[in-house]
């Protein structure tokens, strides 16, 4: 069956032009907040595309006025501990979940389901029991009896066979866990000293009773976005299997 | 809030040479409190940035350590209600706005009228309409810290150019506006019409006093909707709706980018605080100080020249464990000669005065151009302050919604403003 | 080696998640409940005050005009994000469906906005926004030059299309992966049958694709209305609620309420308000995925 030539055409063209459309909408934003970083402070509210970078507003962040080096540490501590915390606690429970029958276990799994529900709580435990497809299921049974048998206690068990066969999975979960905390707001804001601040609060302190100023928000948009990037890309296989898998059966 | 070195260096140099003598003045003889910690939360300005670079005079004079940690503006009011629901011992000062305080008094301010008449602070240093908000319960709970009048800035340059004279009215106003939009590609006047904070009231009072109306009446019901307060409200709007003369997001602006617009030189009036002027002093300034004036802000024909004041004071916390040190500090940062330091010190463009002796002070009137002199003038005859009441708060939060959605069309002037009233009326109510 | 080690291992495993669920969770939740029956205002007194029962409720529901406004803004909102965002999903999947080095790299791209924090959007969204300097109102206006005077956030719709594009620009691609999970799933050999049998491309899609699709369609609804009531920090940073109150979602009221009016009482009944409606979608969401997990 021959199609005709033209309506082929046209359909890869308009293709061709989503898929530019959808290229240059998610881009647009990042790459114009990052060029507004790097431009000299006198060109923050004029539209040039065309200037010469300067490291002005960086150097500016990270002075004593602002100390946004701090920041950044503290928002490395809040969230690398995080972390450390909810991700022992999460691999615990998802076993539990996943491999034991116990009375109840339907209705635990939906309330901590149900807590994800709940407004201004960002809490690991229900992600990583719907990435729990990942890792623990895939594990062959056998290997398990196999350790047991071996009598390795409980804790062995978990440290020495389903840890590292659940890798992928943990890995995945805790950098999802490190991001939510990361970029979390509302509980950061209310929570914190005015020393102790991480980042998405400083970011706050840009906004003057004069103001904003801009060219600094978005140098510390930067420092906040790019390790997010880095790991966003390190997960992104996982990421999107976790999404398709964890969503349906 | 940390200084760099060479920053405190050059700090204690200004104020060596503005009052050699200072140190020695106001602090207790004998370093009573040495060894002490004073921990004071202040809003980010270039102000307390200024003093923080003379703190270690300070320090030498007493032996106390102060720290300035600052909070942005955004998040002020967020900071207080936690600091003072905590019950926190954290910050032993602080500043904090007008409308953020009467919640304060008690809860966390302690009073300290009885301190102050004891170390000698003159309460007549300062104009009435700044040290109304220090005042509740026939005590004394602060000390005026941050004040800011209204002026009007202009465009010199353009006014010269197209012979416009200063306005002193609000129909001049209008005239400059529609005049400077015929010929240039500038906005008239650029006013802030979005909700934050109040701010797209600030101006507003001056009309409702100027018409005769006012936001409460003697027995604190709202007033502000009635004849001469829906005609006061009319006019303010018809600079946006009718006239047309702000630029284009003026209905969305805070105070700070209705400001951008004029710094950016789009627009060519801004009536704002006194201290814009700091920010056509900056880098990032398109318009220079040379082609800045300013003037009294505008009234009805007929009426005297008003001014809404916006203080902040600095206040002692109750819970204070270092109480006395912070009301040394607090008796040595609020000396005249403090203030008048700053204000003369080259490398500052702070424009704050809080006292009558720097505002008529020959010094910083030369430096400024006359601004100090206009603002002392307006206070003299503004008879007129923001109610000191915690219903304050949230009567404040309807108001600028309403006035927000007569700027964008949703609602007509009388609707917005009666329902506001009514709205208001049911918050005095709730006692 | 069932029975009683089991027991003694799963309550092991189980007890640090319980204990931080319950910390995180039980106790906020009932403190909340608590506090929304008295009345608590910062402006009168630091301690709750009285004991009212039911009052703030029933002030919310009948007694204050601002309440409803929010739940219509709300409903507006929602239904606006959540039917943008998912046809912009629906739309991403099927376009990045197959393989390919261009399409691979979208993929890899579409990721990027997922990693930047809503606060963080907001405060660029206004700055791009800005009629006098704003780089997407600039852009806009070249292509529909009759733009070129509107103040976006000025204007009910407009800001409420300004939020919805930067939380659409946040969880497309999420719900995009989803739906491509769904996608995956529909049975090659229906659709090779169909093609075979002549039906064209729109028709396999609407006949085919989307009944099998229904599932996978119908979490992610859920899931996003979910997410969009919950929105907050864009409209903070972004918005601020307005023009007036056309932006105040119940979650930013519940906040402004609390602390910036410093009505803690009232703030808190609004604020379980906004987590009833939540539970009963969660329940709708596990009835769904539920049933197929034992």
């Amino acid at each position: 069956m021959r199609r005709r030539p033209t309506r082929v055409y046209v359909w890869k063209a308009l293709e061709w032009a989503t898929l530019a459309f959808v290229g240059g909408f998610t881009l647009f934003p990042i790459v114009w907040m990052v060029m507004t970083a790097f431009k000299p402070v006198e060109l923050i509210y004029h539209l040039n595309v065309l200037f010469w970078p300067t490291l002005d507003n960086f150097r500016e962040v990270f002075s004593v006025r602002w100390e946004v080096g701090a920041k950044v540490l503290h928002s490395l501590v809040i969230a690398l501990g995080t972390v450390v915390i909810a991700i022992p606690i999460a691999v615990c429970a998802a076993y539990a979940f996943s491999r034991k029958q116990f009375r109840l276990k339907r209705a635990m799994f939906q309330w901590i389901l149900l807590t994800q529900f709940i407004p201004g709580v960002a809490i690991v435990l229900p992600f990583y029991l719907m990435f729990r497809n990942l890792g623990l299921d895939a594990i062959p049974e056998e290997t398990e009896e196999a350790a047991t048998i071996d009598g390795a206690g409980l804790a062995g068990l978990l440290w020495h066979i389903i840890v590292p066969m659940a890798r992928p999975g943990i890995l995945t979960a805790a950098i999802f866990c490190f991001i939510l905390t990361w970029n979390e707001f509302l509980f950061a804001l209310i929570l914190t000293r005015t020393r102790v601040v991480p980042l998405s609060v400083g970011i706050m302190s840009f906004r003057l009773e004069r103001g904003d100023l801009w060219e600094l928000i978005s140098a510390t948009g930067i420092l906040i976005a790019i390790p997010m990037f880095f790991l966003a890309m390190m997960i992104q296989r996982h990421f999107i299997k976790g999404m398709t898998a964890g969503a349906i059966r | 809030m940390r200084i760099s070195r060479r920053e405190a260096l050059a700090g204690a140099a200004a104020l060596a040479t503005a009052a050699p003598q200072l140190a020695g003045a106001a602090v207790s003889p004998g370093k009573p409190f040495a060894g002490q910690t004073v921990k004071v939360m202040v809003v980010r300005s270039s102000q307390y940035a200024a003093q923080a670079k003379r703190l270690p005079a300070f320090e030498a004079a007493t032996g106390i350590k102060v720290e300035f940690v600052d909070v942005p503006f955004g998040s002020m009011r967020e900071k207080l209600a936690a600091e003072m629901v905590a019950g926190s011992p954290d910050f032993d000062l602080a500043t904090v706005m007008d409308v953020w305080i009467p919640p304060l008094i008690d809860n966390y301010f302690g009073p300290i009228g009885a301190d102050l008449k004891q170390r000698g602070v003159d309460l007549g240093r300062y104009p009435k309409a700044f040290l109304a908000t220090s005042l509740y319960k026939n005590d004394v709970y602060g000390l005026p810290s941050r004040c800011h009048i209204q002026l009007l800035f202009y465009r010199k340059d353009i006014f010269g150019e197209l012979g416009i004279s200063v306005p002193k009215t609000w129909e001049d106003v209008v005239s400059a506006g529609l005049k400077v939009q015929e010929k240039t590609k500038l906005s008239g006047i650029s006013i802030p019409y979005g909700r934050l904070a109040g701010q797209n009231l600030m101006v507003w009072y001056n009309f409702l006093w100027g018409a005769g109306s006012d936001v409460f009446d003697e027995n604190m019901k709202p007033m502000f909707n009635n004849a001469a307060g829906l005609k006061a409200t009319q006019d303010y709007v018809d600079i946006l709706l009718k006239y047309k003369l702000c630029p284009t997001g003026a209905t969305s602006f805070n105070e700070g980018d209705a400001t951008t617009s004029m710094v950016q030189g789009n627009s060519a009036m801004n009536p704002c605080w006194w201290h814009i002027y700091n920010r056509f002093a900056m880098k990032d300034s398109a318009v220079g100080l040379d082609k800045l004036g300013f003037a009294p802000l505008p009234t009805y024909a007929g009426s005297a020249p008003t001014t809404y004041t916006n203080t902040w004071i600095y206040g002692v916390n109750k819970n204070s464990k270092v109480r006395e040190a912070a009301l040394e500090f607090l008796t040595w940062v609020s000396e005249p000669e403090i203030e008048r330091s700053i204000l003369i010190d080259p490398a500052e463009n702070d424009v704050v005065a809080t006292q009558w002796s720097n505002l008529r002070d020959k010094e910083v009137n030369a430096r400024f151009r006359g601004m100090h002199n206009f603002a002392a003038d307006a206070l003299e005859s503004t008879k007129k302050s923001i109610p000191n009441i915690p219903e304050f708060l949230p009567a404040v939060d309807v108001m600028e919604v309403a006035m927000n959605n007569i700027a964008t069309g949703q609602a007509s002037v009388a609707d917005a403003m009666n329902g506001a009233a009514a709205q208001v009326a049911r918050i005095m109510k709730r006692g | 080696m069932a029975g009683i080690q089991d027991r003694r291992h799963v309550a092991v495993l189980l007890a640090p998640a319980m204990l931080v669920v319950g910390l995180t969770t039980l106790y906020p939740l009932g403190f909340s409940f608590w506090t929304s029956f008295h009345d608590w205002r910062l402006i009168k007194s630091l301690m709750p005050g009285a004991f009212i029962g039911w009052e703030n409720y029933i002030t919310a529901f009948t007694d204050d005009p601002v309440f409803w406004t929010v739940m219509r803004v709300t409903a507006r909102f929602v239904v606006v994000d959540v039917v943008a965002t998912i046809l912009a999903a629906l739309g991403l999947a099927l376009l990045l469906m197959r393989a390919g080095f261009t399409r691979s790299l979208l993929r890899t791209l579409i990721i990027l906005p997922f990693a930047v924090s809503p606060a963080l959007i907001g405060i660029s969204w206004r700055f791009m926004f800005n009629p006098e300097y704003g780089a997407i109102h600039h852009t806009i206006s070249t292509f529909l030059p009759f733009m070129a005077k509107t103040d976006w956030f000025a204007s009910p719709a407009l800001a409420t299309y300004a939020l919805v594009s930067a939380d659409l620009w946040h969880w497309a691609p999420y719900f995009a992966f989803m739906l491509m999970g769904g996608l995956a799933s529909v049975p090659a050999e229906t659709l090779e049958a169909a093609r075979i049998d002549g039906a064209s491309d729109v028709r396999v899609f609407f006949s085919i694709t989307l009944p099998q699709m229904a599932p996978v369609l119908t979490v992610a609804v859920i899931l996003k209305t979910v997410f969009a009531l919950k929105v907050f920090d864009s409209i903070v940073t972004m918005t601020g609620g307005g023009p007036g109150l056309e932006t105040s979602t119940l979650a930013f009221f519940a906040y402004n309420t609390g602390f910036r009016d410093y009505d803690m009482g009232y703030a808190a009944a609004i604020a379980y308000v906004l987590t009833i409606i939540l539970f009963a979608l969660s329940f709708f969401y596990m009835r769904f995925i539920m049933p197929s997990r034992t």
